[in-house]
C-alpha cells in the first residue's frame, strides 16, 4: 500500500499535482486535439498516428488503475483506437473527443475484464466492475507530515467509484456531466459520490495556516 | 446544473460548501478557464473569506494520482500493429512517406492501385501539401507558465516570459531541434536514433534522454541536469564540449567567456515548474519575480538578499509570494507601478 507516496516530486513520469496536467489539456492540447480529430475524420493517416500515440498514453494511465494485466490492457487500447479509424466517418458527430474516448475505452476494458474474469476486486464496486487503484494516489509532499498522513488514510477509505470520480474530475479535468457519462451513472449520483468523497477528505483537515507556518519554521 | 451562484450566496458559504461546489472546483481545475473570471474578481472583494478559500483550494489541490505510462517502444509497437490490422481490413490505406516506412508504403501502394481510381487524387493531395505548419512556436507572457508537448511527445514546461520554436513535424532519424529563449524545463523521450538539441543564443545542449533545466536570462545561460546525461556545446573555440551528470549545474557568461561549474540539488532549480522555489535566498526569489513578472525590486536592507529561506516559497501568483516575503522578512511591501520596495517595518 502506498508504495509511491514518498517519491519526491519533479521526477520523470509523476505529476504530483493534477493541475499541471490539466493546464496541458486546457490550453495547448484542446485545440490541437480538435484539429487532429478533424483530420483523422477526413482520413488523414499521419494525424491518426499522432492521435494514437497521444491517447494510448492517456488511456493506458487510466486503464492501469483498474487492471495490472498489461496484455489485456493492450487489447482494449488497440480495439478502442482502431475503432476510431474504422469509424472515422462518424467522428465529426463527436463533440468531446477526450471524454468520448475515455467512455469507449472504459466500456471495452470492462467487457474484456468481465469476460476474462480478471476483475481485481468487487469490494466497494458495482457488480462486475474492477476496483479503481488505491495505490496510485499521491498526496502533495509539501504538506505537513501529519496532515499528509491523515489525507492519505482518508483517500484509502474512499470507495472505488469515489476514487474514479475524483480521478476523472480532478486529474482528467472533466465536468460532472462528462464524468457521469463515462462511469455510466446519473449526474446527480456523480455529485453525491464526489461531495461525499471530498467532505470525507475535508474532515481530515484541521485548518492550520499551512504555508505561512511552513515558511516561518523554515527560516529559523 | 447551476453554473455559479450569485456573490451573496457565496458570501455565506462554509468551507464544506466551497469544497463541494462545482463552480468553485472548476476554478481550481482550470485556473485559466471561465470560472476564473468570476473568482479572480470575487475573492479580492471578500477578504473575510480569503483564509477559507485558501484552505478549500489547498485541499482540492493536495491529492494527485501516479502516472503509469507505457514506454515509447510499447506505444510504437502497438501503433504498428494497429496499422497492420487496419491495412488488412481495408485496401484504401495510404501512408505518408517516411524513411522507415518506405517498404510498407510500396506494398500498400499496390493495394491502392488495385482499387483503381479510388482516392488517387486524395493521395496526391496528401503527398504534396503536407499536414503540418513548417514551424511551431509558443511564447509565454509575464506571470504564466505553459506546458508544451513536442512532436515526439517530449514535455517542455516553459517558464514565464520565455519562448520556444521548433519544426512542426519531426522525421524519424533526424535530429530533434528546439530553439529556446528564456527558461524551460525539459522531460525528453529517449530515442537513440535521433539526437535532441536545445539551442539558446549562446550554447547548445545535446540530450541523451533526460530531464534538465535551461535558463537563458540576464545575459547568461544556466543549465541544471536533473536526470540522465546531456552534452553542452559552446561556440567554436570558446570551450570544449562538456558532458553533465545529474546534479551538475553550469553557468555560462558569454561576455566574460567564463564558465562556472558546481554540483547542486537539481530539484531546487527545477521546482519553478511546480510553481515553487525550494530553499531559495531572498535574492534568488527577487530575481525570479523580476524575470517572470516584469517587476523591479528594491531592498531597503541589501543584506537581506543573502538570507536563505529554509522552506518552500509558493509562486502561484505574485501577491501570494509578496505576502509570504513580507511575513517572513517582516517588511512592508510598497508597490509603485512596476517597482516594488521592501521596507523595514
Amino acid at each position: 500500500m502506498g508504495r509511491f507516496l514518498l517519491r519526491p516530486f519533479g521526477k520523470t513520469g509523476i505529476y504530483p499535482i493534477f493541475k499541471k496536467m490539466l493546464r496541458l489539456i486546457d490550453s495547448s492540447q484542446n485545440l490541437l486535439e480538435q484539429e487532429v480529430w478533424t483530420r483523422v475524420g477526413s482520413g488523414d493517416q499521419d494525424a491518426y498516428g499522432q492521435l494514437y500515440v497521444f491517447y494510448y498514453r492517456r488511456l493506458y494511465n487510466y486503464g492501469r488503475k483498474m487492471t495490472a494485466d498489461i496484455a489485456l490492457l493492450e487489447d482494449a487500447l488497440q480495439e478502442t483506437l482502431v475503432s476510431v479509424w474504422t469509424g472515422r466517418e462518424r467522428l465529426h458527430m463527436v463533440q468531446k473527443p477526450h471524454s468520448y474516448l475515455l467512455q469507449t475505452f472504459r466500456f471495452i476494458l470492462f467487457r474484456k475484464l468481465r469476460k476474462d474474469r480478471k476483475v481485481l476486486s468487487l469490494e466497494n464496486a458495482e457488480p462486475g466492475e474492477p476496483d479503481f487503484g488505491r495505490e496510485e494516489i499521491l498526496i502533495r509532499r509539501d504538506l505537513q507530515a501529519d496532515l499528509r498522513q491523515r489525507l492519505e488514510q482518508a483517500m484509502q477509505t474512499l470507495t472505488s467509484r469515489q476514487r474514479e470520480a475524483i480521478f476523472l474530475r480532478f486529474y482528467e479535468g472533466l465536468s460532472y456531466e462528462e464524468a457521469a457519462g463515462i462511469m455510466g451513472i446519473s449526474v446527480k449520483a456523480t455529485y453525491k459520490i464526489m461531495s461525499r468523497a471530498l467532505l470525507q477528505l475535508k474532515k481530515t483537515l484541521s485548518l492550520p495556516i499551512l504555508t505561512i507556518l511552513l515558511l516561518i519554521r523554515g527560516l529559523a | 446544473m447551476e453554473k455559479g451562484r450569485n456573490s451573496g450566496q457565496y458570501a455565506r458559504f462554509t468551507l464544506s460548501d466551497f469544497i463541494a461546489d462545482p463552480f468553485f472546483q472548476d476554478w481550481v481545475i482550470h485556473p485559466e478557464g471561465e470560472a476564473a473570471m468570476f473568482w479572480d474578481d470575487w475573492v479580492p472583494r471578500h477578504p473575510e473569506k480569503a483564509e477559507m478559500i485558501r484552505e478549500a483550494r489547498m485541499l482540492l489541490e493536495s491529492v494527485g494520482f501516479e502516472e503509469q505510462l507505457p514506454t515509447e517502444e510499447e506505444v510504437q509497437q502497438s501503433l504498428a500493429r494497429a496499422r497492420e490490422i487496419i491495412a488488412a481490413g481495408s485496401g484504401r490505406i495510404v501512408e505518408l512517406p517516411s524513411d522507415r516506412q518506405r517498404g510498407r508504403i510500396r506494398r500498400i501502394g499496390w493495394a491502392a492501385a488495385v482499387i483503381a481510381g479510388i482516392g488517387i487524387a486524395t493521395v496526391i493531395g496528401y503527398l504534396s501539401k503536407g499536414h503540418y505548419p513548417a514551424e511551431r512556436s509558443y511564447a509565454t507572457p509575464y506571470g504564466e507558465l505553459r506546458t508544451v508537448y513536442l512532436p515526439d511527445s517530449s514535455r517542455l514546461v516553459l517558464n514565464a516570459h520565455s519562448s520556444v520554436r521548433y519544426a512542426g513535424n519531426w522525421r524519424p532519424g533526424q535530429a530533434r531541434e528546439v530553439w529556446l529563449d528564456g527558461e524551460g524545463y525539459f522531460d525528453v523521450r529517449p530515442d537513440k536514433a535521433s539526437t535532441f538539441l536545445v539551442h539558446t543564443k549562446d550554447l547548445t545542449v545535446e540530450v541523451l534522454g533526460t530531464t534538465f533545466d535551461i535558463r537563458n536570462r540576464r545575459g547568461k545561460t544556466e543549465v541544471v541536469l536533473e536526470t540522465g546525461r546531456i552534452r553542452v556545446q559552446f561556440p567554436a573555440g570558446i570551450h570544449g564540449d562538456l558532458v553533465l551528470a545529474p546534479g551538475d549545474r553550469i553557468i555560462y557568461d558569454p561576455d566574460k567567456t567564463e564558465l562556472a561549474h558546481t554540483v547542486t540539488v537539481a530539484e531546487n532549480y527545477t521546482s519553478w515548474k511546480d510553481k515553487k522555489l525550494m530553499e531559495p535566498t531572498v535574492g534568488e526569489i527577487l530575481d525570479y519575480l523580476e524575470d517572470n513578472y516584469h517587476k523591479t525590486f528594491i531592498l531597503e536592507d541589501p543584506t537581506l538578499a543573502d538570507k536563505k529561506i529554509g522552506g518552500v516559497i509558493l509562486l502561484d501568483n505574485l501577491n501570494d509570494a509578496l505576502f509570504a516575503l513580507s511575513t517572513v522578512l517582516n517588511v512592508n511591501i510598497i508597490q509603485q507601478k512596476d517597482t516594488i520596495i521592501l521596507k523595514k517595518r
